[in-house]
Parts: structure tokens; sequence; C-alpha cells
């Protein structure tokens, strides 16, 4: 079997022409050839890379190095070096400087490695995400085809209920049912919203997805418009995100065009619109009462729940909400079966997940792996290891209102229910590994410092409670807090957790939480002791004075 | 119904109950902060978070709905201390400065430092340490900010929003720095704030506060009455010190319990109270120099004296009986005031009538509401709007305002009326020649030239016939004078009335259109349809319209004349009119007459009397030569204000009982100080038909007097003999004794009594008996012979 | 000096953004987009004018200058005052953080002689923070205008505000 280990991208714009770009493409080609790599190695274009004066550019994956401005002599040397060696070369490379939107992406998007399984991912990078035909070469539209003239709406939603699929925003609630409720609830007209809204630090899969196969997303959208009998559906993407936003435009103007998203698409009576919608900047928004109201014109604020979006949701009519990576699974099912699907990942989290991969690892980048690897397989393999041979301190998972999981539960498997179990989030799949130079107090400073600014402001407990966890947390770094002061935060994250209105304030302080579960003593010893061991906090490192005391 | 246990009780409560509305029925309390009963839960300060079994986490009262086999527990260790953390929270952002605020209730601070205290937290040492906004940060001269005491539950932002109607108010930024600010960030009237005050009336902490009031402290008693402003008749509390004899007015709040207005109230309502203390008002009788010298009245009438009540009576009756034995009876004239409560203004009634031995008395408002009366009494035989204020406001698919500033006359209507529009989607037609505040929530505008009401009422009568819009049935089994009227429509095609009335003809259209296919629709207007020319002619257009729609006897439909006054309805049930006795029974019928020749021991005078503008002219004419003119001022109130000063000027002489010197005492010889409806008890009707207790509240200021007391004081001076009725003397000690009479000789009234009326507070006449509910509708067999008259409206030029 | 936008522009801007993205309610923050886009912050004219094309009592829909403030103040991406040339918006989430974002935005403050939240006086620069942008492979990042910068260190700061006028 021919195993793509390495890919080559050689800048193709009008200015990377005139400097020679084609040689350098077909030198590569040579090059590649002569070291007999040709089945190994790929090698292809990519035409914007902005207003750069490095160019040529080449970009090698997985290791997303960027070479620039390569000359013609320099393709040897990248080849022997770093293809057949696998040493990047650092002399050549481009200094480092404002990333184009095209680069910015294809450098998140690492190469695919042996394990990976990808479902979601597999057309990123693959097909070219502003061509619809590319797209349906590569089975695009045939789930849709499949379910309109094939299938009733109740086919689809029973399809989908099978494959076990359940929702990739955190939560983990069954996508089938989620449709099912919305199908036989009364009121019209319904509503499809998909959940653009990708907030979470360290968090960017659905970016990946949308800007590496924004079809798939117009695809799934229909689908699910047929399935709950929905003809308008909206989705919310984040203002962070211009060039998804621009793509998924791009590609439901494609979709009218050729009839696959409109009125009367594939010619049968069933009719959908799409209306893309430019988020402004609000985390809160990730939430899907918070993002209706925005939806609507109004500040992103949630709303009490009971009732929910499937039966209050836009303008008080029945929704479904669904994250991007969930609706990304939609067509591959139908595509293949549920009983396909349900082969990958574990029995009761069905699947694969895209996972992002952060922090002190030497690699850092996304991966598609099927349910239920463990965190050590993760660092170790994908992560290939802890950056400059480092000790694993902590990792963070799902984000900034993830868990805290110490190194010695890294064992515990990547799935919901295990997750649920030992009371860790999956949540988003961003997973933040730091190593034992992360200082504790640090961290939960910067965690709850983005909480206090993305707070919406509604319930008392996550308003105040954030401010105020924030500033003890400050005056803990500073060394001027009392012991008493981690009862006030243990209250007020409690009372958080427990009586906010929203996900939000119920999991804004569970890094906190973990953190004094797993490493009080750390947090103690700025306390009394006015230390920070690791030195980041602004206390002065007093060594000797730790010494004499611990002597 | 649906059952749900509370803290081991079971209850059965209505669908979409909340929880919290639930545990309120079965005498739990839960705290709260954000939840108010008039507005939408929100949810934001989660004081009511409660566990409810089968929930992963406790959940919040105030938004959540009961579901069959509800198990909710309300208290748990968890929860206090979840309570306590919260307002522990809420104080790290909150500063009390220390000033005195202004508050209902005596005995808590506020709804927010009684939570405090309850979770025993101490206040003091635990909120914020020193201010962090500026302390009094608004110049509305109403409304008193003091951020540092607000705690974000929005009561305000949506007591604009909800109540109101004005979107002052909002929430502004987000998070930590999460504030509520008005409009774009301005001041509260740069945000078009009304200064309504709902704001004040829903915040819990003192954030926002009556800044007239703010540090005057709590009152030492709150008296409940109903305000005197118009006629809408919402209820208030006057906040009473008693630190000098008689007390005085600190203040006025708001009643959660107001039959009509709960919570709130318009600007003049809350903070126009200063007028009751002014230094200004009368407060001891005066007479004429030339009266006391016995010399003959100067032109400019002379001097003032001030005098005792005795003496001022006297002149003031030495004056009527001269002018009753050298003229006659039907040269003396009586006023009564829409600003006088129902007791006072029988009593003129009797005053007249009995004493005198005249018809010549009618209200004061007639003056310029006149028109619009006589309409009413001729389309319907009534004198009276057929539907209630919040029928209208609940029912209407649509509403024609026509001739009404509503939000500026009557405010609480008004803002009634705009809930209507923005929370059901009521279609309001409004036409008025001026852009008025109701424009703004207008599904179409009209703007017609004045004095085309009728031919724009005809024209959409004509376009109605055209699309066989009209009732049939109602027409055939309510109605008469169809056949006659409806070819009078003829001539007032689009293009005419369009041509006439300076409106498009697809505005009459679309007009049409809304009015007639959504109903029911009810039509009101105010005084400025009576200032039309030919508010008659007008009067009787719309009638007609209704009764084209069937609209009347419906819910949500019918006619509501607002009446400007608080008592202009009253006014005229009391008899306040030349040509009927209290409660519409007319002077020339010989059975009621005798009735009250029976009642009061006297012979009355068959023949109607002059109404008020006939008297002006009579006046001014010489015919009529004495005139006693009760509460108002005359001239400043009517549109035609030099024909009354002509008049007044004229009059040999005039008795003015006021509780302000005006423009009409310039004119009087005797001048009576009467008092506000803080200073006396008695009954308004207010605009509906509602007849509502007023309560003193206070000693009359100075040596003013009650206008009833004053009143039969003057009678003791005119009086030459008893008679032997059951109700002719005047010996009464307070105005239930006068209430008692009127209900004994007024069918409308016949079941009103104070004592009732301080239990029930939603009597709409006709009350037939004390167990009788009253009518807050009037259906068809209540109008005249149980059927309205089509009238041919013809004029259709702007009159002069 | 910071630039204010001027009157004739805001209404001509508005017009276009509400015939673009439609006269309805759920439009706001788009045309709110819109406008900020073109000025770098929103004018509190610019609401009057929105609010008067919005608002269509007749068809249920009330809109008042005070909805139009609430919701331009939530979002981070919009700003009610003027901001500089330039806008620096780094990313302050945690794993930017752990990759040395600390020392990167140390940097910024020191070179520009900025707080997070100020403009300096000369109108050039506007120093931010963002929340994550979605590119942590490479973090730390921050925003120039609407170049991405990864995998900064502190020593490039110098060198990269370097290159804007």
């Amino acid at each position: 079997m021919k195993v793509i280990r390495s890919m080559v991208l050689v800048s193709v714009d009008q200015a990377s022409l005139e400097r020679g770009a084609e040689e350098v493409f077909h030198k590569f080609l040579e090059e590649i050839d002569e070291f007999g790599l040709s089945d190994k190695i790929a090698v292809s274009t990519i035409r914007d890379v902005g207003l750069r004066d490095d160019i040529p550019l080449v970009i090698v994956y997985p290791d997303a190095a960027v070479y620039g401005p390569v000359r013609l002599e320099d393709v040897h040397t990248i080849v022997e070096e770093h293809l057949y060696k696998g040493n990047i070369v650092p002399h050549l490379l481009a200094l480092m400087r404002e990333l184009a939107p095209e680069i910015a992406w294809t450098r998140d998007r690492r190469g695919t490695l042996p394990i990976e399984k990808r479902i979601v991912l597999e057309r990123a990078g693959i097909v070219n995400p502003e061509s619809i035909e590319d797209y349906i070469l590569n089975d695009g539209f045939q789930a849709l085809g499949k379910a309109l003239t094939q299938m009733t709406p109740a086919e689809v939603i029973a399809e989908i209920d099978k494959s076990g699929l359940q929702g990739r925003g955190g939560a983990g609630f069954p996508t089938g049912r989620k449709w099912s409720f919305v199908a036989s609830t009364p009121g019209s007209p319904k509503y499809v919203i998909c959940n653009a809204d990708e907030s979470e630090p360290g968090t960017f899969k659905d970016r990946l997805i949308l800007e590496g196969d924004p079809f798939s997303i117009v695809e799934a959208m229909t689908i699910a418009g047929y399935a709950i009998g929905a003809h308008e559906g909206y989705i919310y993407i984040r203002g962070e995100y211009p060039r998804a936003y621009h793509l998924i435009e791009n590609a439901i103007h494609q979709a009218e065009m050729l009839g696959l998203l409109g009125d009367h698409i594939f010619g049968t009576d069933y009719s959908f619109h799409i209306h893309p919608h430019a988020g402004a900047g609000a985390y809160i928004c990730g939430e899907e009462t918070a993002l209706i109201e925005s939806l609507e014109g109004k500040r992103g604020m949630p709303r009490p729940r009971p009732p929910y979006p499937t039966t209050y949701g836009l303008f008080g009519k029945p929704t479904v909400v669904n994250n991007v990576e969930t609706l990304a699974n939609v067509p591959p099912i139908l595509r293949n079966g549920a009983v396909w699907y349900r082969e990958v990942g574990s029995p009761k989290s069905t699947g694969t997940k895209v996972y992002t991969i952060l922090g002190n690892v030497n690699f850092t980048g996304l991966i598609e792996v099927p349910m239920g690897i463990t965190l050590r397989e993760v660092i170790d393999i994908y992560g290939k290891g802890m950056r400059n041979g480092k000790k694993l301190k902590l990792v963070q998972t799902g984000g900034s209102s993830g868990t805290i999981v110490p190194a010695k539960l890294q064992d515990t498997p990547l799935d919901f229910d295990s997750f649920r179990n030992a009371g860790v989030s999956l949540g988003s799949g961003a997973l933040l590994v730091c190593d034992e130079d992360t200082c504790v107090v640090d961290l939960a400073k910067v965690i709850l410092r983005f909480f206090r600014n993305e707070c919406c402001g509604k319930c008392t407990p996550c308003r105040i409670g954030t401010l105020r966890l924030y500033e003890i947390i400050n005056q803990i770094s500073e060394g001027k807090a009392v012991l008493s002061d981690l009862e006030v935060m243990q209250n007020i994250s409690e009372a958080m957790s427990e009586v906010s209105n929203c996900g939000l304030g119920q999991t804004a302080s569970t890094a906190l939480r973990d953190i004094l579960k797993y490493f009080r003593e750390e947090v103690e010893m700025h306390i009394i002791d006015k230390v920070c061991p690791v030195g980041v906090c602004p206390i002065a490192k007093h060594e000797s004075e730790l010494m004499q005391k611990a002597g | 119904m649906i059952s749900l246990t509370i803290n081991g009780q079971t209850l059965d409560v209505p669908e979409n109950t909340t929880v919290l509305k639930a545990a309120e029925q079965a005498g739990i309390v839960i705290p709260t902060l954000c939840n108010h009963k008039d507005l939408t839960p929100y949810g934001g300060c989660r004081l009511c978070s409660v566990d409810i079994q089968g929930l992963r986490l406790p959940a919040t009262a105030c938004t959540m709905l009961v579901a069959p086999g509800m198990i909710v527990r309300t208290e748990s260790p968890a929860l206090t201390r979840y309570r306590r953390t919260i307002l522990e929270l809420l104080l790290v952002r909150f500063y009390d400065a220390g000033y005195t605020h202004s508050n209902g209730s005596p005995t808590i601070d506020s709804q927010f430092a009684y939570w405090v205290n309850y979770y025993g937290i101490d206040m003091k040492s635990t909120m914020a340490q020193k201010p962090f906004r500026l302390i009094d940060s608004d110049p509305n001269p109403f409304i008193w900010v003091d951020k540092n005491k607000c705690i974000m539950c929005t009561r305000c932002v949506r007591a604009c929003a909800e109540v109101q109607c004005r979107f002052v108010w909002t929430q502004a930024y987000r998070g930590y720095d999460l504030r509520i600010v008005a409009g774009a960030d301005t001041t509260m009237l740069q945000a078009r704030c009304e200064s309504c005050g709902a704001c004040v009336a829903h915040c819990p902490t003192g954030a926002l506060d009556n800044k007239m009031s703010v540090k005057l402290g709590p009152p030492d008693r709150l008296v409940t009455t109903t305000c005197s402003y118009c006629g809408v008749g919402c209820q208030l509390d006057l906040n009473i010190k008693d630190d000098v004899p008689g007390g005085r007015v600190l203040r006025v709040t708001s009643n959660a319990k107001a039959p009509i207005n709960g919570d709130h109230l318009c600007v003049k309502g809350r903070y126009g109270y200063d007028f009751i203390q002014s230094p200004n008002r009368l407060k001891q009788p005066c007479v004429r120099k030339y009266l006391l010298d016995g010399t003959a009245r100067p032109h400019n009438r002379g001097s003032w004296v001030e005098v005792d009540w005795d003496t001022a009576l006297d002149f003031a009756a030495r004056g009527l009986r001269n002018a009753r034995d050298q003229y006659g009876v039907h040269s003396i004239g009586l006023l009564t005031s829409g600003r006088c409560l129902n007791e006072e203004n029988y009593l003129m009634n009797k005053l007249a009538r009995q004493l005198l031995g005249t018809n010549n008395i009618d209200c004061c408002e007639r003056v310029s509401h006149a028109s619009v009366v006589d309409g009413l009494e001729s389309g319907l035989g009534l004198n009276a709007p057929s539907n209630s204020l919040d029928d209208v406001a609940n029912e209407a698919k649509s509403i024609l305002m026509i001739g009404t500033n509503t939000s500026e006359q009557h405010p609480i209507f008004g803002v009634k009326l705009r809930r209507a529009v923005l929370w059901r989607g009521c279609k309001l037609v409004v036409a008025h020649p001026d852009f008025i505040n109701m424009s703004e929530y207008a599904a179409l505008r009209l703007v017609h030239r004045p004095g085309t009401e009728a031919a724009l009422v005809n024209g959409l009568m004509h376009i109605i016939l055209k699309n066989g819009w009209e009732d049939r049935t109602f027409i055939e089994k309510y109605t008469t004078g169809f056949q006659d009227f409806e070819s009078c429509l003829d001539k007032f095609t689009p293009e005419y009335v369009a041509q006439q009335s300076g409106l498009d003809e697809t505005s009459l259209q679309h007009a049409a259109e809304i009015l007639a296919t959504n109903r029911p629709m009810a039509i009101v207007w105010g005084i400025d349809l009576a200032n039309y020319p030919a508010a008659r002619r007008n009067v009787l257009s719309l009638i007609n319209l209704q009764l084209l729609l069937g609209n009347f006897g419906v819910p949500g439909g019918g006619v509501i004349p607002l009446r400007t006054q608080n008592n202009t309805q009253g006014a005229c049930d009391m008899g306040g009119h030349p040509s009927y006795y209290p409660g519409y029974q007319p002077v020339d019928s010989d059975a009621t007459r005798k009735k009250f020749e029976a009642a009061w021991g006297k012979g009355l005078p068959t023949r109607p009397g002059l109404t008020a503008t006939q008297m002006m002219s009579a006046a001014a004419e010489g015919r009529l030569r004495a005139l006693f003119i009760l509460g108002e001022d005359l001239v400043a109130g009517a549109s035609n204000g030099s024909h009354i000063q002509r008049g007044l000027h004229n009059c040999d002489f005039v008795v003015h009982m006021a509780a302000f010197d005006s423009e009409t005492s310039r004119h009087a010889d005797v001048l009576l100080p009467g008092v506000t409806f803080a200073e006396k008890t008695g009954t308004f009707t207010n605009t509906e038909r509602r007849i509502q207790m007023v309560h003193q509240a206070i000693a009359p200021q100075g040596n003013a007097r009650p206008d009833w007391l004053a009143l039969t004081e003057l009678s003791r001076h005119l009086r030459r003999n008893n008679g032997d009725g059951d109700y002719s003397d005047w010996d009464y000690h307070d105005t239930s004794q006068i209430m008692t009479e009127i209900a004994a000789l007024t069918p409308i009234y016949a079941g009103i009594s104070h004592e009732r009326l301080e239990q029930i507070t939603c009597l709409q006449w006709p009350v037939k008996n004390l167990s009788h509910p009253g009518t807050p509708m009037l259906s068809m067999e209540h109008f005249a012979g149980g059927r309205g008259r089509f009238t041919r409206i013809e004029a259709a030029e702007a009159d002069s | 000096m910071v630039q204010e936008a001027k009157a004739l522009d805001i209404v001509e801007l508005v017009e276009q953004a509400v015939a673009k993205h439609g006269a309805r309610r759920d439009a706001v923050i788009p045309i709110l987009n819109e406008i900020n886009q073109a000025f770098g912050y929103i004018p509190t004219a610019a609401l009057p004018e929105i609010r008067r094309r919005i608002h269509a009592p007749a068809e249920g829909v009330f809109l008042a200058d005070s909805h139009l403030y609430s919701a331009a103040s939530f979002y981070q991406l919009f700003s009610l005052k003027p901001l500089g040339r330039h806008v620096i918006r780094f990313c302050e989430s945690a794993p930017c953080h752990v990759m040395g974002g600390r020392q990167v935005i140390q940097a910024l403050q020191n070179e520009l002689g900025l707080e997070i939240g100020e403009t300096s006086q000369d109108g050039k620069w506007s120093l931010l923070t963002t929340s994550c942008l979605g590119v942590c492979g490479v973090g730390p990042v921050f925003l120039v205008d609407d170049d991405i910068y990864g995998n900064v260190t502190s020593d490039q700061v110098p060198e990269i505000l370097a290159r804007y006028k």
C-alpha cells in the first residue's frame, strides 16, 4: 500500500511564479525522484500566500516547516536534509512574520499520521474548499441525494440515531434524539442552526472543517433541515473567522447555482436556504440560547432553560442547534450507513473525535482519532513527547472550561463515558499539555481572567464570582492572600457551578476546583511561604528562604 | 391543573405556573431579587434556586414551570450556602453611602437589605468600602440614580420596556463590566424618559429612588387614595409624615394592589403632588370689599378682604337669594366640577334643584365637552363609555384613536395601549393632525385636516360597505335607521374623502381594512375631538361606524370617550346636568320628578335648565345674574375662553370655590377656599364608570374646607324651611351619608356605599343593588331602547 | 490624533448596510459590523440612523437606541470609541499563555508604552486583547490589523511593530 509520508507545497501565486516557482516545483519532483522518495512524498502547489517578499515559499508537511525564499539551488538541501534525513533546515526557513489566512490554517493542519482515522477531516486539505466540483468528485452531495430521493425524513433520523452520533459541542447529547424532538414538536417554521461559534480557547477543529471542507456543512445542514422539516438554516460563524465565513458564503452560492441548495433541491419538492451570520466576538455565543439571542440581533445572553431550543428556539420556533463537527459526521453516516460508523470508536462513544494538541509538546496541532484512546497515547504518539524532555505536570482537557488532569491520571481513555466517570470533560477536544515549568496559580489566573472577560453578566454567581476569583488568585500570585481565601474561593466556585444559569458559569471554576484538588500544596506555598515554586508568579522566588523553612 | 409537591406539601396549580408562584400559593416564601410579579421572569439573581428531584442542578423557581409530579425542595443547607454566597457576592459590588432613601415601607429598608439581613450577613462590613460610581448620577428632576446600589437585577430595564414601553434603561457592556445605562449611555431624559418612575417602583435596592424626597425618610403612615389628575382613576399611596399638625405629604408611591394601575403611575400622579402643600393655596375665605361696605359693585369688583367662613357663606347665600328674588330662579346658574367628589357634585345638584329651585346646573367641563356628551346621548342614549379600559387594552384586535393624545392626557391608559401593540400585536390606527407619541406605536397614522373627522369616518364606512365588511346580523338585531342612513355615505368615495381630508386613498383603504378585519375594534377619543369643530357630528359618525361593524356589546369593542378630568364622568352622573337628576333620570319625567320631590320634600322645576354654554351666553346678555362655580378655573380649561370671560364679567354675582386663585376667581365676588383630593374623603367615578374611594390623608390647609362641608353649611344660610321628605335635610356629618342618599335615589348607583367600596374596588355602574357586581361592559340592552341609532351625517367640508 | 467619523459618511454607510442586510431586527449585528469595519468603531451617531430604518411597530418591531447600544457594547469586536490607526489584538487565552504569551504581551506593552485597552496619544496604536483566534497551533499569536503573527517571541516584537507606519 502506498503511504504518503510527507507533502511539499510550493507557492504558485503570480509573484512566486515571477521568481521561479515553476522551476522550483519541477526541481522538487526531480530531487525526490533522485532520492527514491516518489512513492512516499507528494508535491503540490498553494496559490494564496499573501503579500510577502520571501517567495517562493515551500511548506513541508507534516512538520509545517515554511521555507522561503527558496532558490533553485536550495531544493537539493531541503530534500536531502529534511525529506530524506528528517531534519528541518533552519537557515532556509522563512523569517517569522504575518501568516496569510491560507498559511495560518494549513500550518495548523499537520499531515496524516498512521493511526489517525479521518471521517470529518476526510477531505480537509485534499479538496479545494472553493470548488464544488472538487467536492462532488470526492463523494460530495451523495448523502443529500440519497436522503432526498431514497429516504423519508423519519428514516434519516433513524439512521443518525442508529449510528449513535453524539453532539461534539461538549455535552454529548445524542443527535438523532435531538432531531426527532424537533421533528415531532408542533409549530412552524422550524430552523436548523449550525453552531460555528467555536470559541473555546485552544480549539480550532471547527475552523479547519469550515475552511477545509465547507460544502460538507452545507450538505449536512440541508440533510438536517430535511429530517426535521425546516426550510431555513443559519450558520453562526464566529467573527474571528473571516476566512471560514467567506468560504461558507461561497459554498452556499455554488450549491445554489447547481440546485443543490435553495428551491427544489435535486429536483424534488424540498427547499432549503442557508444564511451565514458572522459573530462579533463573544465566547458566550457558543452557548446555544445565547447564540440564538445573538442571531436575533440582541446581546448574546443565555435564556433560562427550559424551554429548550428544540421547542422554543430561533424567533420562538422549534430549532435544532448542531455543532460543526457533529454536522460533519452526518454525510459520511448517510453515505456509508450507521453500521459502518458504529465500527469506529468505542461501543458507547461511536465515531471519531477531533482533538487539538497544544502546549509544551513537540507537536502541536490537530488530530482525528477514534474515541477511547488515552492521554498518554496522545502525548507520546501524536504529540511526539514533551518538548525539551520536560516532565508532564498536567493536561487541561476541553479548553478553558475543561478539567485539569494531573499526570497521574493520563491513562484515562478519552471517551464520553470514561471521562464522565472520572469527572473529566472532553468538551471541545482541546488538550492543553503543561510541563513542570507551569505554575498552577499562574495558569488559574489566566483561565479566570478569561472567564471574567467573557462572562455575559446575567447571573450573580458568574458575574461577580469570576471577578472575585480573579481578584483572589491575583492576590495569591502576589503573595498577599490568606489561607481562608481558599475557603472563600471554594464557596464561590461551588455556588457558580451549582446555580449559574449556563455552562459558562457552571464550568468557569472547573480548572480552579481541580487545581485546588490536585495541587493544593503548591497553591498554599504561595500563601504561607509567599513563594512560587516554579518562579513564574510576581512574588520573588526566595530559594534560600524556602530552603531555610524546609530545613 | 397540575399536581406537584413542594416541601412535602402537595398542591394543585394551573398549567404554566412557575414554581415560585406555586410556592407562593402554598404560603412558602422563596427569596428573590430579580423577580417581580409585573415583569417577565429573568432568572438572573439566582437567589430563588431550588432543588427539583431528577435535575442535576438546582433550578430557578422564577423561571421553572411546574410539571406533573414535580417534587420541589426550597430549603437545604446547600441552598442556604449558595444564597448566602450570592448575597455576599452582590455586596462586593454594592455601596450604600448612608443617606436616607425614599421607600414606601417604614420597616424594611429595601428588599435587598431584607434578604441580606435574613441570611445573617452584616451589610455594612461586607459591602464595598467606598463608592465606585457617582452617587446621584443623572439630572432627571424626579428620579435619583445611584448605581453604587445596582445589583443588575434588570427590574428597571424590564419595567421600562414591559410596563412603560419606553426602553430607556438597558444593559450595556458585559460581565464584571456590565452596567445599566439609559439609551446610548446618555442621560435619562435624552433617552426619552417620561419620568413615570416605574423603574423606581420596581427597584429592589434603592439604586433608583424618588429624587424630590430621597432624604426625607420613611412616612408615618400610608393613605391609599385615587389620583386626581385624569379620568383613568389610578390609585396611589400618599406617604404621610405626622410631624406637623394634620400631617404632610412626603411623597407619592404606587400601590401594587391598585386595580387599574398596579405598581405603575405616570409622572403627574407620582411626582406632581407639590400642589397639595403649595404656598399659593387659598387658605382663607374672601369677599369683595364693596360687599362689606354695602356699596355698589365697582366695574372690576374692587379689592378682596379676608373674612371668616360664616361671613363669606352669608354673603354667598345673600347674593344667590337676591338674584332669585329680583330676577327669578332662572337667573341663577350652578357649575359643578369634574375635579370634585361625587358627593359634592350631588350636593350641588341638590342645592340647585331643592334649595334654589332651578335646573340651571351643568358640569364645568361640559363647556368644552358638551357636544361630545350630546352626541353620545343622541346615538346611544347614554352618556357613558361602553367598555372598560382593560377590556380594550386586553381584548381589542385593533383600535382607532381619534382626537386624543392619550399618552399625554391619560398616560396610564396610553401605556396600556402601547402594551397592547407591543406585546400582543394589536393594530393601532392613530388619526390626529399632530405627531403625537402614540403615532410611534401605530400600524397606520392618519394626518387629516382638522374638522374633516366626520368625512374621514364616513369615507371608512363607504369602503367597508363596498367590501361587504359590515355586520349585517348586528345591524338587523341591534340598530335602527340603517336604511335611511346608508345613502348618506354614497358621496363619500375614497377620492372625495381624500380630497377633503388631505389623506391619500391608499391610507384610507388601508385604515378601513385594518379596522374592519381586525375585530373586535375599539374607538378611543378624547378632548382633542371635542375641541374640533362639530364634535357632536364626529361622535355620531364614530357611533355609526361601530354599529356598522357590530362592535358594541363585545369585549374589546365599543367606544371609549376619555374624560379629561378625574371625575368628569361622576359630575355628570351626579346630576350636574340641566336635563337630568343623578343617574340620568330626566327632569321632564313626571315620575322621576315626583320621586325627587318626595325625597327632598320640595316642589321641583319641571323644565330642563341651561347648559353651561347657554349660561355663559345668558350671563353675557344679562339674563343670568348669579353663578356658583365649584372647583375649577373655567376660563383656562375651555377652548372658548373669551366667551366665558365675557359672561363672567357681566354676571352680577359670582361665587367661586376652589383650592387656587385663578382667572375665574378674578371675576368672583365671594371666594371660598376649597381643598385638594388629599384633604377629603369620598368617591370619584373614572372614565370607565368605575367608582373608587378617595381618602383624606391630611387636614385641610389653612382655613380651607372640603367642598361638601362648605356646601352643607351654605345650605343653612340659604334654607328657609325644612321640607318633609326622607332626604330633605342637610345634616351631613360625612360623605358616606351623602353616598347613602345618592344610592337610594340613583338606580345606577344603587349598590354603592363607602363601606362596600372599601372592600371592592372594581364596581362599575350600573350597580343595581348591594350584591350586584357592577357592569364592566355595557351591552346593547343598556342602551336606549336596546338599539343603537344610525344618524345621517351629511356635512363634509371642514366647518369653521 | 484619533479620527472621528463624519456625520454624512455615517448616514451613507448605514443606508448601504441596511440595504445589504435588510431592515430587520436580526440584521442588527451584521449592520453594526459593517459600520465597525468601515470606521474602526461604531460612532454613537450611527445608532439612531439604524434605529430609524428598522423600527417598524406595525410589524411588531420596536427598536430603541438603547437596544442598539446594548448590543453594540456587548461584543468584543465592536468598539464604541475610535481606535488607533493600527490595532493590535493579543490573544490572552491559556494555550498562548502557556506557550510563552506572558513575555510577549509584556514586550508589547513596554515597546508601545501602553496598557491593555489604551490608544496611543498620536493615534497610531491601540493595544487590545482578544480571546482565542483559533490558531493555537502556532501560539503565542497576535493580530496587527488583519495580519496574524504566530510563534512570536518577545524579541521579535520591535521588528514586527516597525513594519507599520
